[in-house]
């Protein structure tokens, strides 16, 4: 479900299921809600229920792409450029520097702010296929998306994510002073 | 005798030109026969091949070892196992919505152009490959059906 190789597109899957009577599909759900309902028994907090059901659902174009979707992150910052290269800073360091963290209750696991000292980060649970969901969802928006909208790219690259970092670093700079 | 000789220098170097010209029509006609194929940059476009230099870093999170799902891995040896079990579902996809292997393929044939855009590298799927995507489809369709049973009932005991 989660390589990019090797999808259906969504549409034609909907239309076929389309054709199920009333004793295989009881409650006639949609392609989107069965997808759904197995996802969040293997990766829940990859498919919270308030961003999928924001979704349209005749604008997925296939499964990767429908988890792709669900993590749209609710604030974009704006990218800085000529920041050059910055690492992350350890929680340690953070933490050192007195930052404080917090777990928000957002859906989207890629909203990640830093505002008055509070690193506000959603848990990820990392598993087995971690690395190859996020390896698939970012080679995805990277062919298929325009370059202000590659959230996934700027959540796993840390040179792209430089504004968050930024900010960051800004606050320690400050704190050691 | 002059003037004779110098047209018969001129023809020979027209002909000369002529072989290392470009043939205008024949590169117009093979390019515009490539645009109507190629569709890797068409807007419907969603589905891709992966490129070579990212799949060398970590082949196992590109590569399906259970199921192939779609034409892109379909056939492989490894993946052969499950067909048998994707046959099993569209036997039962069939004999529960009393639906016929035509009625599957019309609806394929109804839509063929939008899927044949959805793939990037696969210019000229063939029968085959919509054969596969029928199969793969109800076989996607029928898991999720199950599993969303096996919740229920799971749930209910």
């Amino acid at each position: 479900m989660s390589l990019l190789e090797n999808q259906l597109p969504l549409f034609i899957l909907q239309k076929l299921l389309e054709l199920s009577r009333v004793a295989a599909n009881p409650d006639n759900c949609t392609l989107i809600e069965l997808t759904c309902l197995l996802l969040q028994k293997i990766m829940d907090e990859w498919v919270r229920e308030d961003s999928w059901k924001k979704l349209n659902s005749s604008e997925v174009l296939h499964f990767v792409d429908f988890i792709r979707k669900c993590q749209q992150p609710m604030v974009r910052y704006p990218q800085k450029r000529g920041t050059g290269i910055l690492s992350a800073p350890t929680a340690t360091e953070l933490h050192q520097s007195g930052v404080k963290f917090k777990h928000p209750e957002k859906s989207s696991l890629l909203d990640v702010s830093f505002i008055n000292g509070i690193l506000e980060i959603p848990h990820l649970k990392i598993h087995g296929c971690t690395e190859i969901l996020f390896r698939n969802l970012q080679d995805f928006e990277q062919w298929h998306c325009k370059s202000k909208d590659n959230f996934v790219s700027d959540y796993t690259s840390s040179s792209a994510a430089s504004s968050v970092l930024l900010m960051m670093w800004n606050y320690l700079l400050i704190m050691r002073i | 005798m002059e003037n004779g000789g110098t047209s018969s220098t001129n023809q020979q170097m027209i002909d000369q030109s002529h072989e290392v010209s470009l043939d205008v029509n024949e590169l117009a006609n093979s390019l515009k026969e490539r645009l109507k194929i190629e569709k890797a940059f068409s807007p419907a476009c969603c589905i891709y091949r992966v490129p070579e230099r990212l799949r060398k870093l970590n082949e196992k999170a590109y590569t399906p070892r259970v199921v192939s799902v779609g034409p892109i891995h379909h056939g492989k040896e490894n993946l052969k196992a499950m067909e048998d079990h994707k046959i099993m579902y569209l036997q039962q996809f069939l004999e529960q919505n009393k639906v016929s292997v035509e009625d599957l393929i019309n609806i394929i044939k109804e839509n063929e152009t939008k899927l044949r855009d959805c793939y990037a590298e696969i210019n000229d799927l063939k029968g085959k490959d919509f054969a596969t995507m029928i199969l793969d489809a109800v076989f996607i369709i029928m898991f999720l059906l199950n599993m969303k049973y096996f919740a229920h009932f799971l749930s209910s005991i």
